[in-house]
């Protein structure tokens, strides 16, 4: 009796052989034991192999492409706060700066006239107004 | 407005919102095919570690390329056929040096000499442990086997979707499956004897 070939028998239990052929083999693993033990084992071992797939973690993974896709509000709020902590800040900054600033040329600008109405003017130069005072 | 329902939903109406823009029904894509991308892309890379790094590849890959996705046609097939393509894109691109190259296979006849020697299935496939000995056992497998055979075996294509797939003759899918599952057959025998020996030593 003609055993089928180990690869035939593989092609058979995938049903990749041609149809006379499969008919060929089935025929003869109806009468023969052998054959028949080691298509059952070929048909245990796939089977094995498809029960070695793991399970994952779904939930992780999933969470973990979509940050990827599309980041989370509370970070994207984050970024947002502090950039307009930072123009706030800014803002707030400039415009105590001006104020003090305009605040000080002010005083000075008092006190220069202060100085002026105090004293006579003798004459003036080219690095500002220079006067000679006379202790009224 | 009526509100969406996600879970339970069909990919066609997943795939349609998704394409809109929404991406709830993404996620629930994600979650509906995750664990087959994973496992098939670690079995191409090797690694669990490197299958979930390029599973999340493939599925952002996905989202940007979604509007593309012709609705009449069946989802997974597209999402396997990516993540095939760029786990292969991979490997490529990193040029590992391996005696045998992902593009010029050598189909060697196994390289240790064993008796045939038959276990029953009940001897061997009833044991506990025998999903951890398989999972061992195929990634010793040359990675041409494994994947070959993991296609056909777990994602269950054709010889000829396989060929498709891998970009190889009918011919060569057969050749890799049948040496797949001869080296398989001859490592267990080869596990289960060793086990026997060690038994009978005391």
């Amino acid at each position: 009796m003609k055993h089928p070939r180990f690869e035939d028998l593989s092609a058979f239990i995938d049903g990749e052989l041609q149809d006379e052929e499969m008919m060929e083999v089935k025929a003869h693993i109806d009468v023969c034991k052998e054959c028949r033990d080691r298509v059952e084992f070929l048909l245990a071992l796939d089977k094995g192999i498809r029960e070695t797939q793991e399970k994952w973690d779904v939930d992780r993974f999933t969470s973990e492409v979509m940050e990827r896709i599309h980041p989370p509000v509370g970070r994207r709020n984050l970024i947002l706060k502090v950039a307009t902590i930072g123009i706030a800040a800014s803002i707030i900054f400039g415009f105590a700066f001006t104020n003090i600033r305009d605040s000080y040329r002010e005083n000075l600008n008092k006190e220069k006239y202060q100085l002026i109405t105090q004293h006579q003017i003798i004459s003036s130069g080219d690095m500002g107004i220079i006067f000679i005072s006379e202790r009224k | 407005m009526k509100l969406r329902r996600y879970e339970g939903q069909e990919d066609k109406d997943l795939i349609l919102w998704a394409q809109e823009g929404d991406e709830k029904a993404f996620e629930e894509l994600v979650k509906r095919y995750s664990n087959q991308v994973i496992n098939l892309s670690s079995q191409i890379m090797g690694s669990s570690d490197e299958g979930w790094d390029m599973a999340q590849e493939v599925f952002i890959s996905v989202w940007k390329n979604i509007k593309s996705f012709d609705r009449d046609k069946n989802f997974y097939p597209w999402i396997r056929k990516i993540t095939i393509n760029a786990c292969y894109e991979e490997l490529r691109r990193r040029k590992r040096e391996r005696t045998i190259s992902l593009d010029n296979v050598e189909d060697n006849e196994p390289s240790v000499d064993l008796p045939d020697i038959t276990y029953s299935p009940e001897e061997i496939f009833d044991k506990k442990e025998i999903n951890e000995v398989l999972a061992t056992l195929i990634n010793t497998l040359p990675e041409h086997y494994r994947i070959t055979l993991w296609l056909r075996v777990v994602e269950d294509l054709s010889y000829e979707e396989i060929a498709q797939q891998l970009n190889i003759n009918i011919g060569t899918v057969k050749s890799r499956i049948n040496m797949a599952r001869k080296l398989m057959k001859e490592k267990l025998s080869m596990y289960y004897m060793e086990e026997k020996d060690e038994t009978s030593s005391f």
